[in-house]
């Protein structure tokens, strides 16, 4: 799986509307692999049964405590 | 008589309280400081004189009657143009708000007038604080003040060069990926990154709601203490805020409690260190040495924090492309073509990848604290790892090499807003140029009182955060009487 311009062109006019000149759309693959590469090599991480307000437990759980 | 402007944020708020000087002489210095640095540096959007020198006389009449103080009563500030008042414009460094009024007084800023403190004037900041170098083409290029051909990092820009050009005595910044911290550290100054959640971000522009925080930016760690201590806690306004006590962050300071102790980053954050910045690196764990810390290295986790370095931008793209999707569609030619640039990524990342980037947030955390804080208080990182680059070296890059210069420029803060723990930027020292190194130190949530007890401790035995720029010294403000 790969981005391609073509996969810029055909997303923008469906849904983003940008008035993005061709040259750019030629050079959006490379920034958009990289973040779909950053997501796909953590997919083993992500647990179905978790949603992003734990982030929000978490940060509270593993919070300092007040020194006595 | 004294040059009030080159005081730190506490003992001039002493001496205002005790009567030993008045908020208009603080006032009056910090305004001819900025008319001799301004035109060479360009931090401020406006300056109110009128306002400030208004304001200061208030003050002293106030206090004069014997009125209430607070902590920061009759000391003139200056923030990053990103916090709103419904009676002023708040640019957000952008054409696109240049005569925009924010609907809403920002929690900060309110908290802030509560306590006495003067807002002197709007700092300059990159365009919607999107970018880590600091310059905007819209207004003349910012400089750092240690030697201005060289950046002041971002996107706090304005907030460093005025704090550690002594045109003020503190500053708001907001930090998504190192924005308060790299400014101060480049401008040799503290900043500080809260606990996400910490300081509330009502009134303050979004750029993403994930990762943005709130930060002071000042000389000492004494001076971020009082600071934080003003602007912290619960604002039922933010849906964000944590409603956790806020401690006296400035009583702690001279607490008798066991110091922290310090993990020395090995791995991730030390790739690429340049020489110069290891030596004073080097030099300010022998400090903390010496000033009583124990310390041990700390092999961290660097698959772990290479992954997170990737999903960051994830997030930050995809939520700043949705605050932002109406006016690129329809004003594009309007941002800078720098900001329209970075905005483009992320129309295009899939709901489903940037969901999966936050459901990870909490495991991410749970491993730093797992594997780091379960063995140490505090991880010491460089902040840059490289010289502070010139503006040469940073501008007119595009593609893959502008990424690799954001990277180069964010690898070491970045991470930290992703698991949303506090950190603090400290000068240690300079390269061999004589632009100064500063370093990180990274706690579990809500580790503030341990960073600013440990900063405080590391600066009573040691003088970076008293070094001033030549251009300071150079352009000394008159002396007040």
């Amino acid at each position: 799986m790969s981005v391609k311009a073509d996969t810029v062109r055909a997303m923008n006019e469906a849904y983003a509307g940008l008035s993005l000149k061709p040259a750019r759309v030629e050079e959006l693959p490379i920034e958009l692999n990289q973040l779909r590469s950053a997501i796909e090599a953590v997919n083993r991480r992500v647990d179905f049964d978790v949603d992003p307000f734990d982030f929000r437990v978490a940060l509270l759980e593993t919070a300092e405590r007040p020194k006595k | 008589m004294k040059d009030w402007s080159r005081a730190t944020l506490t003992d001039t708020a002493a001496a205002i309280a005790s009567g030993a000087t008045s908020s208009r002489d603080v006032v009056e210095a910090s305004l001819d400081r900025i008319n001799r640095l301004d035109p060479l540096l360009h931090c401020f959007i406006e300056v109110d004189v009128a306002g400030a020198r208004a304001s200061a006389d208030v003050a002293d009449r106030h206090r004069r009657a014997g009125g209430k103080l607070g902590p920061l009563h009759g000391v003139p500030l200056a923030h990053k143009d990103m916090y709103y008042r419904p009676d002023r414009v708040s640019s957000c460094g952008s054409k696109l708000r240049s005569d925009w009024k924010g609907p809403v007084t920002a929690t900060a800023l309110d908290r802030l007038d509560r306590a006495g403190a003067i807002e002197i004037g709007r700092l300059v900041m990159v365009e919607f604080a999107m970018g880590p170098h600091g310059y905007n083409q819209n207004y003349p290029r910012c400089g750092n003040p240690w030697n201005a051909d060289h950046i002041p990092c971002g996107s706090s820009s304005g907030s460093g060069v005025a704090v550690g050009g002594r045109m003020v005595h503190g500053s708001l910044g907001s930090d998504t990926g190192g924005s308060v911290r790299c400014p101060a550290a480049v401008s040799g100054v503290v900043g500080l990154l809260p606990t996400y959640g910490r300081v509330s971000r009502r009134g303050a522009m979004p750029m993403s709601f994930s990762l943005d925080c709130v930060g002071p930016i000042a000389r000492t760690a004494r001076d971020c203490a009082r600071l934080l201590g003003v602007i912290a806690g619960h604002d039922p306004e933010d849906a964000s805020s944590l409603d956790v006590p806020v401690p006296d962050y400035v009583a702690a300071l001279d607490s008798e409690a066991p110091l922290p102790r310090i993990g020395i980053a090995r791995g991730y954050f030390d790739v690429g260190i340049h020489p110069d910045v290891q030596k004073a690196i080097d030099a300010a764990v022998a400090d903390l040495r010496r000033a009583g810390f124990s310390h041990e290295d700390i092999a961290v986790p660097a698959d772990l924090l290479y992954e997170v370095s990737e999903l960051h931008p994830l997030v930050m793209k995809a939520e700043g492309a949705a605050n932002h999707l109406d006016t690129m569609r329809t004003r594009e030619s309007d941002y800078t073509f720098e900001v329209g640039h970075r905005l483009h990524s992320g129309f295009f990342v899939p709901a489903a990848d940037y969901i999966r980037a936050l459901k990870l947030r909490g495991f991410y955390l749970r491993e730093l604290v797992k594997t780091v804080f379960s063995k140490v208080d505090l991880l010491l990182t460089p902040i840059l790892s490289i010289p502070v680059p010139s503006i040469d070296e940073t501008s007119g890059k595009k593609g893959k090499d502008y990424l690799d210069m954001v990277v180069a420029l964010t690898r070491n803060t970045k991470v930290v807003n992703y698991f949303g723990v506090p950190a603090i930027s400290v000068p240690c020292g300079f390269t061999s140029n004589r632009m100064p190194v500063a370093f990180q130190l990274i706690g579990r949530p809500l580790a503030e009182v341990a960073l600013l007890r440990a900063v405080h401790r590391y600066q009573e035995i040691t003088d970076w955060h008293l070094k001033e720029p030549t251009i300071v010294s150079q352009a000394p403000a008159r002396a007040n009487v």
